[in-house]
């Protein structure tokens, strides 16, 4: 067991976990984050994606000791209060969700996309979210929520 | 199994040189995976990912030198890469996911020396050399060397790999990498190709053709490049000078394609690269 610190959604965040723990079960298991899924443990399904310093990132395929004073956005960091972030609110109207098991990662995937870019092509949108999985929707509604929630930021200048 | 955090190389090649059984994690994308499905258990293991000495690309004397810790997405989006290595860039922003290539690295992908790595044909028609450090010393030996079989390579215990470099592109060269998978993400390939020639005015003065997922390492397609030397890219006999290039690969069948579909498309993602010349040199 060792003591690792980093900032989590914004809060310097310690955790005291063997040096093998994967984020994914830090956050869940330690932190009771559990808004962050696991679907196959294997970076091929993106339930589990996280922003790492960014970029986004299985939080499968990481251990814990190799975060120490990195910058971590989970799916608990978008929206505050009970109010959801532009993202969230438009895979609400667009639909763009059906069972949700997939929903926090696609967020996080479209998130990363939006730091970088504020006007995403259709190509960059489907490129953002091609390592997240979803078995119900057929992708078409998450990736035109992602285009009308970059619309929707570009109009109030954020 | 210990994931120790170290300071910096030196303290890596130290520790390294202690004990035999210590190995590194880059990205974690191949041994994370491996060690999940215990495939590998192992005891010990220094997280180099932080290391910045070794995540760097520079330009230094006609060659291109990459860091081992380079991740995918940050070779595909280099302008440096673009501009002297445009088909390394390519192949890179063809590893699997976003996720995956914002975490994988290039050092990881040489050493795991799978048969489908994407960097490894493209390195190779570059004529990438890899240079292995230790606490004795280090060693520079060229990428067709340094892979022996699927998952071998001539890495010893207590060496790590600092750089990958290789001669920058001449304006007289052209390059082409094409991954063929069963969809566009995320997808193991069937077969890729990478290859880079020399031209002049359309013809071609040299070339040299290197694919992967056709055999148990990169296998160099010599014959069919012995055959193309001299031919011009304009003309209508190449569909028939490239049609068994296949021959040249020793594919197997698996659950992802037969042998013979692989051999088949070795030939036509050659014409399809080919074409991709013209196009270029054209331009
Ligand atoms: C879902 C998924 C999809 C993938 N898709 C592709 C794909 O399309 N194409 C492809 O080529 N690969 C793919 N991969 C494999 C993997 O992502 C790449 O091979 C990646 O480049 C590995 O790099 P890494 O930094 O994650 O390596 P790690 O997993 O950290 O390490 C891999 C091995 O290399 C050793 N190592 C790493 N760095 C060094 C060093 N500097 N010196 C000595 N030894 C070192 C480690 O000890 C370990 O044995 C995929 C993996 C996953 C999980
Ligand atoms: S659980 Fe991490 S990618 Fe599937
Ligand atoms: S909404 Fe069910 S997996 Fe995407």
């Amino acid at each position: 067991m060792a003591v690792y610190t980093f900032t989590l959604n914004g809060k310097l965040t310690s955790v005291e976990v063997p040096s093998d723990t994967t984020l994914l079960e830090t956050l869940r298991e330690t932190l009771g984050l559990t808004g962050t899924k696991e679907g196959c443990g294997k970076g091929e399904c993106g339930a589990c994606t996280v922003i790492v310093n960014g970029k986004a990132a299985n939080a499968c395929l990481i251990v814990t000791s190799q975060l120490v004073g990195a910058d971590i956005r989970t799916i608990e960091g978008l929206g505050s209060d009970g109010i959801l972030d532009s993202l969230q609110t438009a895979f609400v109207e667009t639909g763009a969700v059906q069972c949700g098991y997939c929903t926090p990662g696609m967020l996080m995937s479209a998130r990363a996309l939006l730091l970088k870019k504020n006007n995403p092509s259709t190509e960059e949108i489907r490129e953002s979210i091609a390592g997240n999985l979803c078995r119900c929707t057929g992708y078409a509604k998450i990736a035109e929520a992602i285009r009308k929630a970059a619309v929707s930021a570009r109009e109030r200048g954020v | 199994m210990d994931v120790i955090t170290p300071q910096n190389v030196k303290e890596v090649l130290e520790e390294l040189a202690k004990d035999p059984y210590a190995g590194v994690l880059a990205g974690g994308t191949d041994l994370l995976v491996k060690w999940k499905s215990n495939i590998i258990t192992p005891p010990r293991l220094f997280t180099i990912l932080g290391l910045q000495e070794l995540n760097f690309i520079r330009e230094e004397e006609g060659y291109l030198k990459i860091g081992p810790l380079v991740t995918h997405q940050d070779l595909a989006e280099s302008a440096i890469v673009q501009r002297h290595a445009p088909l390394l860039a390519k192949a890179c922003g063809q590893v699997g996911s976003l996720q995956i290539r914002n975490r994988g690295t290039i050092g990881g992908n040489l050493v795991t020396a799978s048969p489908a790595g994407d960097t490894i044909p493209a390195l190779v028609v570059l004529n990438a050399s890899v240079v292995l450090q230790s606490a004795q010393g280090e060693r520079q030996v060229p990428l067709r060397d340094f892979i022996t079989g699927p998952g071998k390579t001539v890495l010893q215990p207590g060496e790590l790999l600092t750089a990958v470099l290789f001669p920058c592109m001449e304006v007289t060269e052209v390059g082409f990498y094409r991954k063929l998978g069963q969809r566009q993400a995320m997808a193991i390939s069937i077969v890729n190709l990478a290859l880079k020639a020399t031209l002049e005015n359309a013809v071609i003065k040299d070339i040299c053709i290197a694919c992967g997922s056709v055999g148990p390492t990169v296998v160099e397609l010599k014959k069919t490049a012995n055959r193309l030397k001299g031919h011009c890219l304009d003309t209508s006999e190449l569909r028939d000078v490239v049609a068994n290039a296949g021959d040249e690969t020793s594919p197997i069948s698996d659950l992802r394609a037969s042998q013979e579909y692989r051999r088949k498309m070795v030939g036509e993602l050659l014409y399809e690269g080919l074409q991709s010349l013209r196009r270029q040199s054209a331009g």
